[in-house]
């Protein structure tokens, strides 16, 4: 669409564009679209590329303390994976009009959001297990879901990020059954993880949305509703920590045959609540290192803005 | 105690890469540029993975396996030149550490690429070609940080003057070395080594006015990290790098 | 692939340096294909960049950037292969999980700790690797 000569109104537009994506079809950067759309995209997949970076920071500590050094080469890749997506998701969402240095700028300032999950401690071996396993996988849940999303750059540069995160995921895997086959420590060091992470797992899926009142599922860029997805999470894990003798600390949590769900407790959601405010057990932390990395590294910015001097010579 | 020289070669190359790979692997995820993060990490990984070859040298010989001589050895068990155990400082003093080392890898690799301990000269070969990138990179960013900003310059000029004298630490002479001459392991003594990256690195600092830092009389001082002996930054490092291996040697993780 | 939008032209990011699409082949007999782009100072900090930020997990065998009409290929596409064992960043490196799965379930049994509870039928169909 020539969007230098349409003059149809706003409204007309809209409604063409919300035909198209119902269609199934995707919407590429340089489209004409609502200013709702872009705005809803470009918070999404800043969120998203927010939370790589951040996500960085928990595991990279136990990059130096791995118990092996195939693992301690693992995690470090798996790190360095994270910042990798980040780096692709930034540039998704430059497309959309914000420069990276902003987005960056403002999440350090507090100013934007990174997923709950990332917001907490790491305190043991397990909790790295918990994260590849658990986290990585409710995260891979949702991007494959996004695979569909109207959005065309994000569903494009998903398929990248999903084949890395199932890499990861069966990393994470790999970690959880050497551990749930190993010594006793090693399983109780594993369930303990599991106890502690499995709130912040349930609240990582949102609390049960109004699909219409989402507009990012009314235009297709979302394509399932946060309970859908956490329905399939559960059918995907909850039988495998079983199979290995590892509970988690839900009550209720079992399949309904007759409803054809997973009945489960919902968790308390003021915690959720204060880390969208800005106040986490870690997120005070975590974003007042990376400014001060930030100011650190200022004059290297310096360097990488200008090309090589006597490059000539 | 020194009755098998092979092994403690193999044990101070492995050492080398390890301790300076745990130490770049620690900018993973907080380097100065995403991009650079990328590149930086995969050096990383690269050292890491050198050190496993070395280990695995090291492991035909005295029956241990990989993790229990990477991870179980007592402190002043480890072989490592004391610049690899040093804090990463800012990015000034890592390129200057990055760049010297890897210079240090050209040499000695190189004189063991024709070493009568064939496995030895057999694993130069992978290594050096992994190791032409990390020379690149390294020449890329000295020459971007030297002809930069002033800031830039002036950090890259602390980092080499605090780099330089340990880098010297890399060529001290080994424990049983006079055997590994002997018997054709070592071709070249590390003192004349150390000349030779003198020279290499001389040539490296020319084009920028750099090469008046490098001072020819240093030495390597000895007893030092071939013999065990590091510098108090290297307890905090090994507790870290050990503690969960220790903890149980027999778990598998 | 479908072609790749043409990203609409900014100006430098005085903190972030210039703009450079990545070109990456798969294989020797394929063309240049666009993978992404990275921000970087000139052509030879983004040629040595675009190595780890695209072609990490074997990804192709040789890369190029390019700015404008100019186009720089990396010329020593050697640097993109690996030397030493990299399998614990590869699909490859992680092919033994059935086994060590009944191990784990074994260990479960032995305890007497396999948890009985309702779980959904056709968990081959639900629990299909995730690629």
């Amino acid at each position: 669409m020539d969007t230098d000569t349409d003059t149809r109104t706003v409204e007309s537009k809209t409604a063409d564009f919300q035909i198209r994506v119902e269609a199934g079809e995707k919407i590429e950067a340089s489209d004409w679209m609502p200013e709702g759309y872009r705005q809803g995209a470009l918070k999404f997949i800043e969120m998203h590329a927010n939370s790589e970076i951040m996500g960085a920071l928990p595991e990279r500590e136990w990059i130096a303390r791995a118990p092996s050094l195939r693992r301690k080469l693992s995690l470090t890749a798996k790190v360095q994976d994270e910042v990798g997506h980040g780096h692709l998701l930034y540039r998704i969402a430059e497309d959309l009009g914000k420069p990276r240095a902003a987005m960056i700028e403002d999440l350090i300032a507090g100013k934007t959001k990174f997923h709950n999950v990332f917001h907490y401690p790491t305190e043991t071996w397990g909790d790295v297990a918990v994260i590849g396993f658990l986290i990585d996988g409710a995260a891979l849940v949702t991007q494959k879901a996004l695979l569909d999303s109207s959005y065309g750059p994000y569903a494009r540069v998903l398929k990248r990020i999903c084949a890395e995160e199932s890499l990861h995921q069966r990393h994470g895997e790999d970690l959880v059954l050497e551990m749930c086959a190993g010594t006793d420590e090693q399983r109780a060091m594993f369930q303990d993880a599991v106890n502690r992470w499995w709130v912040p797992v349930m609240h990582f899926f949102g609390p049960p949305s109004k699909p219409t009142l989402d507009p990012l599922l009314h235009w297709r860029f979302k394509t399932a509703t946060n309970e859908e997805l956490r329905q399939r999470f559960f059918s995907l894990y909850i039988p495998k920590l079983w199979d290995m003798g590892i509970t988690v600390p839900d009550p209720a949590l079992e399949y309904d045959a007759a409803a054809g769900e997973w009945a489960w407790t919902e968790p308390d959601w003021e915690p959720l609540r204060r880390i969208a405010r800005g106040d986490g057990p870690m997120t005070e932390t975590r974003l007042a290192w990376r400014r001060w990395i930030h100011e650190a590294h200022g004059w290297v910015r310096l360097v990488m803005a200008e090309p090589e001097r006597a490059a000539a010579a | 105690m020194i009755d098998d020289p092979r092994a403690v070669l193999a044990l101070a190359l492995g050492d080398d890469e390890l301790v300076l790979g745990h130490r770049h692997s620690h900018w993973t995820g907080v380097a100065p540029h995403l991009e650079e993060d990328l590149a930086f990490s995969s050096i990383a990984q690269d050292e890491i993975g050198h050190a496993v070859v070395w280990y695995s040298l090291a492991a035909e010989r005295t029956g241990k396996d990989i993790d229990a001589i990477g991870l179980g050895r007592p402190a002043d068990g480890y072989r490592h030149a004391v610049i690899c155990e040093q804090s990463n400082g800012d990015w000034g003093y890592t390129t200057a550490r990055h760049l010297l080392y890897d210079l240090a890898e050209e040499v000695r690799l190189e004189v063991l690429a024709g070493s009568a301990w064939r496995q030895a000269a057999d694993a130069t070969g992978a290594l050096r070609r992994e190791e032409r990138y990390h020379l690149i990179h390294a020449r890329a960013w000295l020459s971007r940080l030297a002809n930069g900003p002033a800031e830039a310059r002036a950090r890259l000029v602390a980092g080499l003057e605090e780099a330089l004298p340990q880098a010297v630490g890399l060529f001290e002479t080994l424990p049983g070395e006079e055997d590994l001459l002997a018997d054709g392991t070592l071709p070249v003594p590390h003192v004349d080594q150390l000349r030779r990256w003198f020279d290499v690195v001389v040539t490296e600092f020319q084009p920028f006015g750099l090469d008046d830092l490098v001072d020819r009389t240093l030495a390597p001082a000895s007893p030092a990290g071939r013999h065990g002996q590091h510098s108090d930054v290297f307890p905090e490092l090994w507790d870290e790098m050990t503690a969960m291996y220790r903890a149980d040697p027999q778990a598998r993780w | 692939m479908t072609a790749a939008t043409p990203a609409p032209e900014r100006p430098a990011d005085p903190a972030e340096g210039l703009r450079w699409e990545v070109f990456g082949r798969r294989t020797a007999s394929d063309d240049w294909a666009e993978v992404g782009y990275l921000h970087a100072p000139d052509a030879e900090m983004a040629l040595l960049l675009a190595r780890d930020t695209f072609f990490r997990h074997e990804e192709g065998v040789d890369l190029a950037v390019s700015r404008g009409p100019d186009f720089f290929p990396l010329g020593q596409p050697e640097l993109l292969e690996h030397a030493t064992d990299k399998s614990y960043r590869l699909q490859r490196g992680y092919t033994g999980l059935g086994a060590k799965r009944r191990l784990a379930a074994a260990r479960a049994a032995a305890l007497g700790a396999v948890v009985q509870r309702r779980r959904p039928p056709d968990l081959r169909v639900l629990n299909e690797d995730h690629r």
